[in-house]
């Protein structure tokens, strides 16, 4: 019997003309979104690879610029790319985090991306919920549901066989346009997908099923909640609007009230004070130097101990460098792993959104957006501290080519000490046959999916329990 | 008769559920964009004064020349609250080194790259969304919905013209937007002004008059869109997937779609960039001035490449909104170049006055770090926040919001020549 109602509900979704233009307006979405994604894949192919060579061009011995990779499967999430920072420089002084675009000042607002995941967001949910609004309210403004059950059909059988039927209509234009749009970018040959990435697909239309199914049934439920079809309608708008359209920016803002945003200021006056702190204490060493001269001598025994002096301070300016370079790093450090816990806390306070859910659930799973940007940052870091060894040795072997950043100079009773308080490396290739090679591979689908299937749990869970909370409510439903 | 239409037509919309539960959706998003926005913009006017303070202290400190750094922040916006525009939710830093170094821009969304993704539900962004989708669902069923009940033939049948009908319809739908319109900008003004603890200005009142009526001008395109579908479509239903179909491609996909192709149209010399991030120690002050210039040149495009998508989005109503809203509260993407504009400006200045200085004191250029007294400060240049006058935006916003009228009149007249030629038969 259930079927039979599925079946019934497909077929009179399918005769009406709106739900049609709607779906076409989804599937065309998906076909357009298809192409878009391969010209813009093709640009941030070319993008990157400009931007390697820029990086090996200026890369020296002071720091190495890293670029991140376009992602394989960007035409199912792209995660905001053009607003994150691709470019990163490693050194003895930390990992600094280059943010090119943003600092160039794409004056464009930070719109979505045509990609799959804001298809499924927006425009899939639309759908589902513009369907589903009349699922209980039409029948019984027609005065069919009454007929209806006057047959032997429990209520619940009804209801679960109509959203059934309703599924099954919204999968698919949702279908439709998966075929569509991985036709198109298989047919391409901008894109090389693998077998790890088809898994990864096949996840993604899953993950996109359960969210769909969720609104479908949010639609059941208002449905029955309403006496008229057109008030229920009116409600699921609201509801989306305010829950898919405007929740999900609203992040930024409420991650900065509750923590305070990491200024790029005090990043740079913290590392101003280290290197101040750390300076050499000159006038430390006048002290010394007049004790040496002063200790009397022949001029050769004075020069000697000057010399021994020199020595001495060349050694603790080493060491306080070294000292320095650490804490510089560790402050970088800090600061962006900052920067990356606001915007987790900034998802964290969107959570109540279902898109953000599922965003997050996608992004885990593809390792995407700001996931992708945390994993890059981690491989960077493990490669940074594999250069800090090749960092010195490429040092002392280009000691000719450098050139002085601080010169000292100490002058006491006519003699002069002088030497170099720090170097400066700029310029200096670094040599191919000392650094290891950088590799970044983002990590497999069976290693993030535990990370993203709780989320897609929790979109079942709630789905289950709009359902359950439909079919109470339907079983007290008048249906004159 | 217009009058008895218009009366007719506040009490039926007024009376109904979707009414009721838009305004109070609107209210309460109102009041709580209100909130949070004036909360965030506490907090940037703390990190504004603190800055201004560090930065008269390390002015104190310097001891070379090198060591002048000029750091203006841009003053954070009250009327940010009303659309956030360019500036999001961050204040834009510049610091100018004179001869020694480019200018750097800190600050803005440099701070958190990753927050610059989220857009927050300012004033103009909730009457963008909410207001447009109100007033599609109070008009998608205003013609058709008499016509299927038969009243429209009856009072047709009066000797009352379809344009009289057709402007009762609009006006009544609008005035019962403007009552829960008004009643949440009231109370987003009430509590912008309680916790923000200023007297209102006349100028910032002005300025929240303009940008409501705009508002007005906005909601009206979309009475008059709602009208037209439901003339054109003869069932409620189908006129409402319609409507909101247009709704969808103008307020979600076409700005989308503008604001990405547009972005892959952009071409830049990574090296140049890279270097103008990282680089501190310039070899001569030829190199800085061309570091410099070439990346002046790329901003200059960047702009040149929003202008072009500026006008491509004006084909849709809510740009000459979102445009005009922004010029108004002053955070819109012209108002920070002109203040960048002026930033170089001094940092010329300042390059005059540290050349003028080291002639005079030669000793302060290089190594000096024992010298106890601080440096001569006098003649030091400063920057002005160029804060546009209010005649001036008005001039420039005054296209987009013929923009805004021309959308209502050309909507209008579609409308007008459609239902005259429709057949009101039930």
């Amino acid at each position: 019997m259930m079927w039979l109602i599925a079946r019934k509900t497909l077929h009179q979704t399918f005769t009406d003309i709106k739900f049609i233009v709607a779906a076409v307006f989804v599937i065309s979405l998906f076909f357009i979104g298809g192409l878009v994604s391969i010209q813009r894949h093709d640009q941030l192919a070319r993008d990157y690879r400009e931007q390697q060579i820029a990086a090996r061009n200026e890369s020296d011995l002071e720091g190495i610029f890293l670029v991140k990779p376009p992602h394989p499967l960007d035409f199912i999430c792209m995660g905001k790319w053009s607003f994150l920072p691709k470019v990163f420089r490693i050194g003895p002084e930390g990992i600094e985090v280059i943010a090119l675009e943003v600092a160039h000042h794409s004056f464009l607002p930070a719109y979505d991306d045509l990609d799959w995941t804001t298809l499924i967001t927006i425009f899939m949910s639309l759908l589902a919920i513009f369907v589903a609004h009349q699922v209980v309210s039409a029948e019984r403004e027609d005065g069919t549901l009454r007929l209806l059950l006057s047959y032997p059909v429990q209520r619940s059988t009804y209801l679960i066989g109509s959203l059934l039927g309703l599924m099954g209509f919204v999968f698919v234009p949702l279908f439709i346009g998966f075929s569509l749009s991985l036709l198109v970018i298989t047919l391409s040959p901008i894109y090389h997908l693998e077998v790890d990435q088809w898994i990864a697909i096949l996840w993604v239309i899953f993950y996109a099923l359960v969210y769909v199914t969720l609104f479908i049934i949010l639609g059941g439920l208002v449905s029955t909640l309403c006496k008229q079809s057109s008030t229920a309608l009116i409600w699921l708008l609201f509801f989306w609007v305010v829950f898919i359209v405007i929740i999900p920016g609203q992040g930024g803002i409420l991650a900065a009230l509750i923590e305070p945003t990491p200024l790029r200021r005090d990043e740079i006056t913290q590392v101003e004070y280290i290197r101040q702190n750390y300076k050499l204490p000159i006038l430390d060493y006048h002290a010394l130097m007049k004790a040496a001269i002063e200790g009397g001598g022949t001029e050769a025994a004075i020069q000697r101990k000057l010399n021994r002096l020199r020595d001495r301070i060349v050694t603790e300016q080493r060491r306080r460098i070294e000292h320095r370079n650490r804490l510089v790093a560790a402050v970088h450090d800090d600061f962006t792993h900052r920067r990356l816990r606001q915007m987790r806390l900034a998802r964290l306070t969107t959570i109540v959104s279902p898109a953000v859910l599922f965003q997050e659930a996608i992004e885990s799973l593809l390792v995407a957006g700001y996931h992708d940007h945390a994993q890059f940052l981690e491989a960077v870091r493990a490669y940074r501290a594999a250069c800090l060894r090749s960092f010195a040795q490429a040092r002392q072997r280009h000691v000719s080519e450098r050139r002085p950043r601080i010169k000292w100079i100490v002058t006491y009773a006519g003699y002069t000490l002088s030497g170099v308080a720090e170097w400066q490396y700029g310029g200096i290739k670094p040599d191919v046959d000392l650094f290891p090679r950088f590799a970044y591979a983002r990590p497999l689908v069976k290693r993030t999916l535990a990370s993203s299937l709780w989320k897609v749990f929790v979109l079942t869970t709630l789905s289950v329990v709009t359902l359950a909370m439909a079919l109470i409510v339907f079983s007290r439903y008048d249906v004159r | 008769m217009l009058r008895t239409i218009i009366e007719k037509e506040c009490r039926l919309t007024v009376m109904m559920f979707k009414f009721t539960v838009g305004s109070l959706l609107l209210v309460v998003l109102m009041a709580s964009s209100a909130l949070v926005l004036t909360e965030h913009w506490k907090k940037r006017v703390d990190n504004y004064s603190a800055h201004c303070e560090e930065f008269g202290q390390e002015l104190k400190r310097a001891k070379r020349y090198r060591d002048v750094i000029l750091r203006f922040q841009r003053r954070p916006q009250l009327l940010s609250l009303l659309n956030s525009g360019f500036a999001k939710s961050s204040n834009w830093t510049i610091e100018l080194h004179g001869k020694y170094d480019v200018p750097r821009i800190r600050g803005g969304a440099i701070d958190n790259a990753y927050l610059r993704t989220f857009i927050p539900a300012d004033y103009s962004r909730l009457v963008i969304i909410v207001m447009s989708l109100l007033a599609l669902v109070l008009s998608y069923d205003a013609i058709n919905g008499d016509r299927s009940q038969g009243t429209l033939q009856l009072s047709l049948v009066n000797s009352v013209s379809r344009a009289t009908i057709l402007m009762g319809k609009y006006l009544g739908i609008l005035l019962s937007v403007m009552l829960p319109f008004t009643a949440a900008t009231l109370i987003w003004l009430i509590i912008l002004l309680l916790r923000v603890n200023r007297p209102m200005e006349v100028e910032m009142g002005v300025r929240i008059g303009i940008a409501f009526i705009l508002s007005l001008l906005y909601v009206s395109v979309f009475i008059w869109l709602g009208l037209f579908t439901s003339i054109l479509i003869a069932r409620p239903g189908t006129s409402l997937t319609v409507a909101l179909l247009i709704w969808t491609l103008a307020i979600v996909l076409y700005p989308t779609s503008v604001a990405k192709v547009i972005e892959l149209r952009s071409n830049r010399n990574w090296g140049w960039e890279l270097r103008f991030r990282t680089t501190t120690d310039y070899p001569d002050e030829r190199t800085r001035d061309r570091v410099e210039a070439v990346h002046w040149e790329s901003l200059q495009r960047a702009a040149a490449r929003y202008h072009f998508a500026q006008w491509l989005l004006r084909l849709t109503p809510q740009a000459p909104y979102d445009y005009a809203t922004a010029a108004l509260a002053r955070t819109d993407v012209h108002a920070y170049l002109t203040w960048l504009s002026a930033a170089h400006l001094t940092d010329e200045f300042l390059r005059r006055w540290q050349n003028e200085k080291i002639r005079a004191y030669p000793d302060r250029e290089i190594v000096a770090t024992n010298l106890a007294e601080p440096l001569d400060l006098t003649g030091l240049p400063t920057l002005v926040e160029p804060n546009e006058a209010l005649l001036a935006t008005l001039r420039r916003i005054a296209w987009d919001g013929m923009l805004l009228i021309l959308y209502n009149v050309i909507l209008w007249l579609i409308a007008y020549f459609t239902f005259t030629r429709s057949d009101v038969r039930p």
